[in-house]
């Protein structure tokens, strides 16, 4: 009897339900090689600490399972590698039994997670306006005028016009 | 003239831990620079058991993307 870990990195971009599917599909394939799940938990959207394939959040999920037979290892974190969806995994072996976790709020750095404004700018960026996003990210580095610019985008509800507008002041610059 | 040092203690020692999590970044956080480098254990005075999970630890949070391999901002 062996204990593992796997803490995997799903894209931040995705849905709530399709993030619970892949949740559900990994679970499922695990159950399949006679494995006993401890626990499966969602660790919600971090900021990374450098990107990886372009993305700067991350949905962090932690499994944790006791497993008889460990040949299958290696096709297990094959069909991770081959998931488009999970974007990095790490498998560790424990030497100890891990304690079940019911409250997610005792391993997650409460700190470290995402603002509530960082996650509703997350789902309205898309892949066009990524420079936008880096902009809304380091708020440090935003000059006055910049700030009114953000927030006159936010206002506007047509993201056509904000972006033409914003075109028209880089050429004014 | 006398130099008088700080005495170096093992931090885990100290507060009784005996395995090293690296999802636990907060504590991994006191043992690199702030460019991210791991401190050396004549620094942090750790013993060599634990600075040996230390380092494993902080390689395999790097790796998951909990801790930066390096901190170096470059402008421009």
């Amino acid at each position: 009897m062996r204990y593992y870990e796997l803490l995997y990195i799903v894209n931040p971009n995705l849905e709530d339900d399709k993030v619970k599917n892949i949740i559900d599909e990994i679970g499922n394939e695990i159950n399949e090689y006679k494995v006993s799940i401890i626990n499966h938990n969602l660790w919600g959207k971090k900021r990374l600490a450098y990107p990886i394939k372009n993305n700067k959040y991350g949905t962090y999920i932690l499994l944790q399972f006791s497993a008889e037979q460990f040949d299958f290892l290696k096709e297990f974190e094959r069909s991770l590698i081959l998931k488009k969806s999970v974007i990095r995994h790490q498998l560790v072996r424990l030497d100890e039994e891990p304690a079940k976790v019911e409250n997610i709020e005792l391993i997650v750095d409460k700190t470290d997670s995402i603002e509530d404004e960082n996650l509703e700018m997350l789902e309205n960026d898309s892949i066009d306006n990524l420079e936008d996003e880096e902009d809304a990210d380091d708020t440090e580095g935003i000059d006055e005028t910049e700030k009114t610019e953000l927030a006159e985008k936010d206002d506007k509800s047509d993201i056509g016009e904000s972006e033409s507008e914003q075109e028209i002041k880089e050429e004014n610059k | 003239m006398t130099f008088t040092t700080k005495k170096k203690y093992c931090y885990f020692k100290e507060n009784g831990i005996t395995f090293v999590d690296y999802k636990d970044v907060k504590l991994l956080r006191r043992f690199v620079t702030d460019q991210g480098k791991i401190i050396p254990r004549r620094v942090t005075g750790s013993s060599a058991k634990i600075h040996r999970q230390l380092v494993r630890a902080i390689k395999q949070s790097r790796n998951i993307a909990l801790m930066p391999f390096t901190n170096v901002s470059v402008d421009g």
